[in-house]
């Protein structure tokens, strides 16, 4: 028998995007064997269910009262599923908001196979909907990521919860060395799982031909809630595994972070201080290399992306929203407050 | 010794000699640095690449 491939998606809540969804894995030029939608604690008004019910070839698992979100949802998914699959089968967990494109099992089928320990291979992410401008800062951001990503040969970077595709062998290990496959305590169990991984010796990849369009948040206090919630599960993910081998660079990143911020918080503290005496003449082509940069790396985006660049400062702010997401987040994970954040479903 | 404006301003000027003149340099240093590792990184982003 060939390698079978199960695709999983816990929805909470998530009838208006759940078809796009569906019709996203239906349209794959290799076939899922088993497509399993997962509603999650939905709301009694929410048709999730009733709509992933109305395909053919889809499979409802509906779960009420389960605990661990997201997590949970997955975990008792997989219990399910797992048993009847063999050690190099393939499992894909994603998002009900997240469209894969039509070549993504085929290819990410590919990368594993002749690959006899790579565990796991993520899509990369883009955004087509730009109906605000935090959509469009997000549609910029993903699309540096993708790149990014892209020119270190995918070798880097988070097996993302909009969409990735495990090796059961890999999963398997996990459960059996963690308890659980997707920790429900963690704020990112997708990070959680991928610092697992390596720590199984399993590698992982992102490849460009593995792309997926997901749905951004649409507004700034979203943006600022799932950002902090993700810099709360990376910090606490690191502190779960201490300083190891795996985890050395991401800590070292946190160097990077402070200088970010401290960088920043100079920056405010000199325009406020000297106000207009702040830009010299050297400050120009300097600027215009930033300027440069920011649109060779943000063009892919489409022209509003190109436009935005442009206006530099406008990615000025988001960057520093952003920063003081992470480290709102990681003050409140690391003094303990914030317990009675409550995961909250962000605006899109 | 900062050669742009504000840092003759703070050098010459009424703030001389003050802790927080040397605080402006320090800030002044900071940003600088900043920037130079932003323009080294923005650099280095536009040398030709695959992306695979």
């Amino acid at each position: 028998m060939g390698v079978r491939i199960a695709v999983l998606i816990p929805a909470h809540n998530e009838q208006d995007y759940i078809a796009a969804t569906i019709d996203g894995v239906q349209a794959q030029t290799r076939p899922a064997d088993r497509i399993i939608v997962v509603p999650n604690n939905c709301d009694d008004d929410d048709d999730t269910a009733k709509i992933a019910g109305s395909y053919d070839g889809v499979e409802v698992m509906e779960l009420h009262g389960i605990t661990g979100r997201k997590a949970g949802a997955l975990n008792a998914a997989l219990d399910a599923v797992l048993p009847e699959l063999t050690e190099d089968d393939l499992v894909v967990c994603m998002d009900a908001d997240t469209v894969i494109h039509p070549e993504l099992l085929e290819n990410a089928e590919r990368h594993f196979q002749g690959e006899a320990r790579l565990g796991a291979v993520s899509s990369n992410h883009l955004i087509k909907r730009f109906g605000t401008p935090i959509e469009l800062l997000q549609a910029m951001e993903y699309e540096r990521d993708r790149r990014f990503i892209g020119r270190r040969k995918g070798r880097f970077g988070c097996m993302t919860g909009m969409a990735a595709m495990y090796r059961v062998s890999a999963l398997r290990d996990v459960k059996r060395a963690y308890g659980e496959v997707y920790d429900p305590d963690n704020w990112t169990e997708d990070w959680k799982l991928t610092i697992a991984l390596k720590h199984l010796r399993w590698t992982m990849v992102r490849p460009q031909d593995c792309l997926a369009t997901t749905v951004p948040v649409s507004d700034a206090r979203s943006l600022f809630i799932q950002r902090e919630r993700w810099a709360r599960g990376y910090i606490q993910t690191l502190r779960q595994f201490g300083f190891t081998r795996w985890t050395a660079i991401p800590w070292a990143k946190q160097a990077g972070l402070v200088w970010s911020l401290l960088s920043r918080v100079v920056l405010f503290y000199l325009l406020w201080t000297v106000r207009g005496h702040l830009i010299a003449w050297w400050c120009l082509p300097v600027f215009v290399i930033l300027i440069a940069d920011s649109v060779n790396t943000a063009h892919k985006a489409g022209w509003r992306a190109t436009l935005v660049a442009l206006a530099f400062p406008v990615e000025m702010i988001y960057a520093w929203l952003i920063t003081a997401a992470i480290a709102s987040g990681y003050w409140k994970q690391l003094t303990k407050t914030g317990k009675k954040d409550a995961w909250k479903m962000v605006r899109r | 010794m900062m050669t742009t404006r504000v840092s003759n301003h703070v050098a010459t000027g009424g703030l001389a000699g003050t802790a927080f003149g040397s605080e402006m340099h320090i800030a002044w240093v900071i940003c600088l640095a900043a920037l130079l590792i932003s323009l080294a990184f923005a650099l280095l982003r536009f040398l030709p690449r695959s992306e695979v």
